[in-house]
C-alpha cells in the first residue's frame, strides 16, 4: 500500500510539470492585458507600458517562464499583480470554504445518489425505478445555477432558515448552516449521476450468482441488497465519484458566485477576467494538485473495497 | 411509496412557504450593511484601481481635499487651505494641526504627506496611478503643518486629483511597518477606521473614537461582496442588507414602486456610444457615418429598454463633468439616413460587424442598434468578445472599424479630453483616430491655463468640432443607482457612485 503511494506520488511529479508549462503558456495566450484592466480604458499607451515595464510583463516569454518556473521550484506561487498580496496567502483564505464545499458536495451526492440508486434497481422496471431515474435526469438536466436561486429564494430569503450570503460567520454551526443550501445544489448533478450509476451496478450485482446463492438460503432481501450486491457495486461507484470530483469543483466557480461565498471557483473566474496571471496560475497548480490526490485516494481505496485488486 | 409521500408533501411545503410574505427583515441599530458587487482588492491608497476598494477606503484614508456630498466641488479635508503662485507650479497647503492616525499611530504631519506623494510617484511601489498628476516635480514640508508641491507645468485640476483616492494621505510609520501587510490594515485619519476581514465575505469599519473632525454617524460599516446580481437582490429583500447598487430596469421599477423603499438615480460619469474607425471603409466616407446617426431611434432605447437605467446623452461627457458643452443633436430619420447612403453610394445598403464586451450592458443595446439599421439596410452582425480582449484590441494598430462601448470620466475633463480627442493619442486611446489641428490646438491650451474662462471656451469649441466628426455616435450616460430601505437615512448618490455615508444614520 504505501509503495503504491509512493509510486503514484513520483508519478505525480511530471503531471504536475505539465500542468504549470500548460498553465504558464495557456494564461499568456489570451488575448489582453492585467494592465489594461489595472488602468481602464483611459489609459494612455505610455503609462500601460510603463507599468506592465514595472511589473516585468515586457520580458521575453522564456524569461518570465524561467522566473516562473524557478519561483515555483522553491515553492513560491508569487505575488497578484492586482492586490499585490502572495498567491499563496489568497488561495489559503479560500481554500477551506471550497474544500468544504466540494466535500459536501460529495456527500450529498453520495448521501442521495446511492440509495436512489439501490431503491431503483431493486424494484427495477416499478414505478419507483421510474421516478428515480426521471429525478436523476432532472438533477443532469437542471443548470445548477437555477436550482441554486431557487433553494436561496426558498429557503434562505423568504423562509430565512439559512443564510442568503456568505460562509457563516465562523463556528462549526454556523458554517455547516451556510454550507446546506450550496452543498444541495453542487451535489445534485452529482447525486443524479452517482443514481444512475448504482443502479446500473447493481442490476448487474444483483444478477449474480451470490446473490442467487443468498436468496436461496432465505437471507432478507433487504441483506441481501445492502450486504451482498452493493458493496460489490460500491468499486464502480467510487471510481465515479473520484472522477467527478473533477467536475465538482468546476461546478464550485457558479455555486460560489450564487452563494456569495468566498472560494476558489470565484478567485479563479475574477484572476481569469483581469488576467491576474500569477493568481491564475497558482489556483489552477492547486487544482491539478487536489485532483492528483483524489484520483490517488480512489486508487488506494480500490484494494479494500475488492481484496482481488491487488495494491 | 411511503418515502414519496413524504417527498411530495416537503415539496408541497416548500411551494406553500415559499409564496407566503417575506421573512421579517429587521435592520440593526448603528450597522450600516451596504452590500457591493466585487470583494475588495486592497485598502492601499495608493495602490488602488476599483470602485469598490475607494467605497470603502474612502472612510478610513483622507485626502487633502476632498468633494462636497453629492457634487464635485470641492471642499478642504486635511488641508484647511491652500493658494497657487501666479504661475501655476507652485502649490502650498496648509494642513489641520489635530488631526490623528487610527490605532495610536501619532499625529499627521507635513512629512506623511511628504511620504505619500513621494511613496505614489517613486519607482519602488510600482504604483498603476503613478502618473496621475503628470507634471508632478516634487514636495517638500516647509512646517509641521504645510507642504509646498511643485510641478513642472501648471494642472488646472490639481485639486480634483488630490481628492482622489491614489492621494489619500497614509501614515509613514504604518507603512513602514507592516509593508504590503499595510494594504489589508491601512491606517489612517479618517472617522471610520478597519475592523476586519473575512476574505471574500466582508469587511467591517468602525467608528474611529478619536475623530479629528465630525465624529461618525454610524458604530459599525459591513461592506458584502455579492456578484451575482439576483443573489444580491435576494439578500438586499431579505432584509440582509441595507442598500445595494440597481442595474435591472424590472427590478428598478419593482423597488421604484416599493414604500418602504428608497432609490436615488443620477446620471453617472459614463457616456455610452458607438464608435467607428475613420480611416477605414465604409466608415471612411462621412456620408455613411452621418446616416447611421438618421437610423438609430436612441430616445426609444432609453424610454423602452434601459427604462430609467440611463439618462439620454447631450453631451460628450455626463452631466456633472466640468465644461461639458452640451453638443449632442440629433435627429430620428430614416428616410433622410437612406437618402444618404444612396449620396454615399451605397444604395443597397453594406453589412458589417460591430464588436461589443459580451455583458448585458452593450449586447443589450447592441441588439436595439442592429434592429434599428437594418430598416435602413444597414447589416448587422453583433459580435460579442471578452471585454479585457475587446479594450486591449481596441487600443491597438488594429482597433475596431464599428464597436459599441462605454467610457468613463472624471469629474473635471482634463484626463480623458487629451486621451479622446488629441491626435497623438491615436490609436491607443482615440479609437476613431480623429486627427485635427485645430482640436489639438485648443484641447492643448486649456489643458495648460489656469484661466477657467479660457478653458471653458476652448474645451467647448473642441466638443463641438469633435462632435461633427460623427467618429462616434453617443447614445446615453448610464445612471448610478443606489436602493436603501427606509431605515437608512440620509444617504446621498452621486454620479461616481462612490457610497459616501458622511452623514448616514440607522433609524428602525
Amino acid at each position: 500500500m504505501a509503495r503504491l503511494a509512493l509510486k503514484r506520488l513520483l508519478a505525480a511529479i511530471p503531471t504536475l510539470f505539465g500542468a504549470i508549462v500548460v498553465v504558464f503558456f495557456v494564461v499568456q495566450l489570451i488575448p489582453g492585458d492585467p494592465v489594461r484592466v489595472m488602468l481602464g480604458e483611459n489609459a494612455s499607451a505610455a503609462e500601460v507600458e510603463e507599468v506592465r515595464t514595472a511589473l516585468g510583463l515586457n520580458d521575453p516569454l522564456p524569461v518570465q517562464f524561467l522566473r516562473f518556473a524557478g519561483r515555483y521550484a522553491t515553492g513560491d506561487l508569487g505575488v497578484s499583480i492586482f492586490s499585490r498580496q502572495p498567491v499563496a496567502g489568497e488561495i489559503a483564505q479560500r481554500l477551506a470554504p471550497t474544500v468544504q464545499l466540494a466535500l459536501g458536495g460529495v456527500l450529498v451526492a453520495i448521501v442521495l445518489g446511492v440509495p436512489m440508486g439501490v431503491l431503483a434497481a431493486a424494484r427495477r422496471g416499478t414505478l419507483v425505478d421510474h421516478l428515480c431515474l426521471g429525478a436523476s435526469t432532472l438533477g443532469v438536466t437542471v443548470p445548477n445555477f437555477l436550482i441554486g436561486i431557487l433553494l436561496s429564494f426558498a429557503f434562505a430569503s423568504k423562509l430565512g432558515w439559512f443564510p442568503t450570503l456568505g460562509a457563516g460567520t465562523g463556528g462549526f454551526w454556523s458554517t455547516l448552516n451556510a454550507l446546506v443550501l450550496p452543498s444541495l445544489t453542487l451535489g445534485l448533478a452529482g447525486m443524479a449521476l452517482v443514481a444512475r450509476m448504482t443502479r446500473s451496478a447493481m442490476i448487474e450485482a444483483l444478477g449474480e450468482d451470490y446473490v442467487r446463492t443468498a436468496n436461496a438460503k432465505g437471507l432478507s432481501q433487504r441483506r441481501v441488497v445492502y450486504w451482498h450486491a452493493l458493496r460489490n457495486a460500491a468499486i464502480p461507484i467510487v471510481t465515479i465519484v473520484g472522477l467527478n470530483f473533477g467536475h465538482l469543483l468546476g461546478g464550485t466557480v457558479v455555486v460560489e458566485l450564487i452563494f456569495a461565498r468566498p472560494g476558489l471557483g470565484k478567485l479563479l473566474l475574477d484572476a481569469l477576467l483581469a488576467r491576474d496571471y500569477p493568481v491564475v496560475q497558482g489556483v489552477c497548480f492547486l487544482i491539478a494538485v487536489l485532483f492528483i490526490l483524489v484520483n490517488l485516494i480512489v486508487d488506494l481505496l480500490q484494494p479494500l473495497l475488492d481484496p482481488r485488486v491487488q495494491p | 411509496m411511503h418515502r414519496l409521500r413524504q417527498t411530495a408533501a416537503a415539496l408541497a411545503a416548500i411551494v406553500t412557504f415559499a409564496t407566503v410574505g417575506t421573512a421579517a427583515a429587521a435592520p440593526t441599530p448603528g450597522e450600516l450593511k451596504v452590500g457591493v458587487v466585487a470583494d475588495i482588492s486592497t485598502l492601499d491608497p495608493q495602490l488602488m484601481t476599483n470602485i469598490t476598494d475607494a467605497s470603502v477606503s474612502q472612510n478610513i484614508n483622507e485626502g487633502l481635499v476632498r468633494f462636497k456630498l453629492g457634487n464635485f466641488e470641492i471642499e478642504p479635508l486635511l488641508a484647511k487651505s491652500w493658494s497657487v503662485s501666479q504661475d501655476g507650479l507652485t502649490w502650498t497647503f496648509e494642513l489641520v494641526d489635530n488631526a490623528t492616525f487610527h490605532k495610536g499611530y501619532g499625529p499627521l504631519t507635513a512629512d506623511d504627506v511628504v511620504f505619500t506623494f513621494e511613496r505614489l510617484t517613486g519607482d519602488a511601489l510600482k504604483a498603476p496611478n503613478r502618473r496621475l498628476i503628470g507634471s508632478f516635480a516634487s514636495i517638500s514640508a516647509t512646517s509641521p503643518h504645510a507642504v509646498e508641491i511643485k510641478l513642472s507645468a501648471p494642472d488646472p485640476s490639481l485639486l480634483v486629483k488630490l481628492a482622489q483616492r491614489a492621494t489619500a494621505i497614509v501614515s509613514k510609520k504604518a507603512v513602514e511597518e507592516k509593508g504590503a501587510g499595510f494594504a489589508l490594515d491601512p491606517i489612517g485619519t479618517g472617522p471610520y477606521q478597519f475592523d476586519s476581514r473575512v476574505t471574500g465575505q466582508s469587511v467591517l469599519l468602525v467608528k474611529n473614537p478619536d475623530y479629528w473632525g465630525t465624529p461618525a454617524t454610524l458604530d459599525k460599516v459591513t461592506y458584502t461582496p455579492v456578484p451575482d446580481s439576483t443573489t444580491l437582490q435576494l439578500a438586499f429583500e431579505a432584509g440582509d442588507l441595507d442598500m445595494i447598487p440597481v442595474e435591472d430596469s424590472v427590478k428598478l421599477a419593482e423597488y421604484e414602486a416599493n414604500p418602504e423603499l428608497t432609490v436615488q438615480a443620477v446620471p453617472g460619469l459614463w457616456t455610452r456610444f458607438i464608435g467607428f474607425k475613420d480611416t477605414v471603409a465604409p466608415f471612411d466616407n462621412p456620408k455613411v457615418r452621418e446616416a447611421i446617426t438618421y437610423a438609430i431611434d436612441r430616445e426609444n432605447m432609453v424610454d423602452n429598454l434601459f427604462k430609467g437605467l440611463s439618462t439620454l446623452a447631450d453631451g460628450i461627457f455626463a452631466p456633472a463633468v466640468l465644461h461639458r458643452t452640451p453638443v449632442v443633436k440629433y435627429s430620428y430619420d430614416p428616410e433622410k439616413a437612406k437618402a444618404l447612403l444612396v449620396e454615399a453610394g451605397l444604395a443597397d445598403g453594406f453589412s458589417v460587424d460591430m464588436m461589443v464586451p459580451n455583458t448585458a450592458r452593450f449586447i443589450d443595446p447592441a441588439t436595439a442598434v442592429q434592429a434599428d439599421l437594418a430598416k435602413v439596410g444597414i447589416k448587422i452582425n453583433v459580435v460579442p468578445v471578452e471585454l479585457n480582449t475587446f479594450i486591449t484590441t481596441l487600443s491597438s494598430e488594429q482597433g475596431y472599424p464599428m464597436y459599441l462601448l462605454a467610457r468613463g470620466q472624471d469629474p473635471t475633463p482634463d484626463r480623458v479630453i487629451g486621451l479622446w480627442f488629441l491626435s497623438s493619442s491615436i490609436p491607443t486611446t482615440n479609437w476613431a483616430r480623429i486627427s485635427d489641428p485645430e482640436i489639438d490646438a485648443w484641447v492643448k491650451q486649456g489643458l495648460s491655463t489656469m484661466d477657467e474662462a479660457v478653458r471653458a471656451d476652448v474645451f467647448a469649441k473642441a466638443q463641438e468640432k469633435f462632435f461633427a466628426y460623427n467618429g462616434y455616435y453617443f447614445i446615453d450616460h448610464e445612471n448610478s443607482i443606489t436602493v436603501h430601505h427606509n431605515w437608512v437615512k440620509n444617504f446621498v448618490n452621486d454620479a461616481r457612485n462612490s457610497i459616501r455615508i458622511d452623514k448616514v444614520t440607522i433609524e428602525p
